[in-house]
């Protein structure tokens, strides 16, 4: 008997012997499979990606260093130096003048905390004398 | 939607209950045509929409207490389908990869062997009461062989077993087979 034939006599084959389910079951089994596989992909059809702020932040680095190579293409060593020399300097420069700022800003209200003291010590004195003579003449 | 009311409408051969048919059945008929013609996928649609005028025109037919109608639309779609497979093997000389195609391809079309008929209902007879004799698992591979047409690979995840164990199974059956034929 081949397979063929049995293939062909299988057409024939009593209906009690087809009430069974193995195609529904298939389909179950596969529908069940790739519903667990999608749930195992990491885009779901209709899920708006969301960049990580990790990537967020390798993107932006990778584009400004590559912004800076579009912007200075070739610089020799000696014209590199000398700017980077300029760089440092401006950069110095401005560290000084913070701290030039700096510096005024505190004594400036040093000077300010000194006078208003003494401005405050100098009433409380005269207060004090006030109230010391006045109380002599009504004694008086 | 019940059987019962998909086929009353189609009694009334109203297409409405056609359509309510395809709605509950087509995944199904697909993938049993499928299993069948492999990648044709024109073939696959035609042969469903055969299903569904085959039984259209032959509703009255339908013994609702013989068969279910899923089962009657499966063996109507299998067949279909065998049919559909030996005209495509018949009349293109297309390659197929599938071994289910080879097999079709040499499928003797026993309909138009006149001389053969009766023999054929005694093998069919035969062939039923062998099957009514199988455990049960022994039967589910031979009707998914030998009706369904499915690979030994699609059998195997089917029934979580292995392709070698499907194949060998299935060998020996065959040869059971042959043996009990051979006596009777």
């Amino acid at each position: 008997m081949t397979e063929n034939y049995l293939i062909d006599l299988m057409g024939n084959l009593d209906t009690r012997f087809l009430e069974n389910e193995y195609p529904e079951r298939d389909i179950q089994k596969q529908k069940a499979f790739t519903n667990r596989s999608r749930t195992l992909r990491p885009f779901k059809k209709g899920n708006v990606f969301v960049i990580s702020d990790t990537l967020n932040r390798t993107i932006n680095e990778q584009r400004e260093l590559y912004d800076n190579i579009v912007a200075h293409p070739y610089e020799p060593v000696s014209e590199r130096a000398a700017h980077a020399k300029a760089q440092v300097k401006e950069k110095v420069g401005a560290v000084q003048a913070k701290m030039k700022a700096l510096v005024a800003i505190v004594s400036g209200v040093a000077a300010m905390l000194v006078v208003i003291i003494s401005i405050v010590r100098m009433v409380a004195k005269k207060k004090w004398l006030n109230k010391l003579f006045g109380k002599r003449v009504q004694t008086a | 939607m019940t059987d019962e009311e998909i086929l009353s409408l189609i009694y009334k051969k109203n297409q409405l209950g056609l359509s309510l048919l395809a709605e509950k059945y087509e995944k199904l008929l697909v993938y049993i045509a499928a299993g069948i013609l492999g990648n044709h996928v024109r073939d696959i649609e035609e042969c469903v929409n055969d299903t569904y005028f085959k039984f259209w025109k032959n509703a009255e037919k339908y013994d609702y207490t013989k068969a279910s109608l899923s089962t009657y639309l499966k063996v109507i779609v299998r067949n279909t389908a065998i049919n559909r497979l030996r005209d495509i093997k018949r009349h293109e000389d297309r390659t197929h990869s599938e071994d289910v195609a080879e097999l079709a391809s040499v499928l003797p079309d026993v309909s138009v062997n006149i001389e053969n008929q009766m023999m054929r209902r005694e093998n069919v007879k035969r062939l039923n009461k062998m099957i009514a004799s199988l455990p049960e698992k022994d039967r589910e591979l031979m009707i998914r062989k030998y009706f369904y047409v499915q690979s030994s690979k699609v059998i195997a995840h089917a029934m979580s077993m292995s392709v070698t164990a499907v194949d060998s199974r299935l060998s020996r059956l065959r040869t059971k087979m042959k043996n009990e034929f051979q006596l009777n």
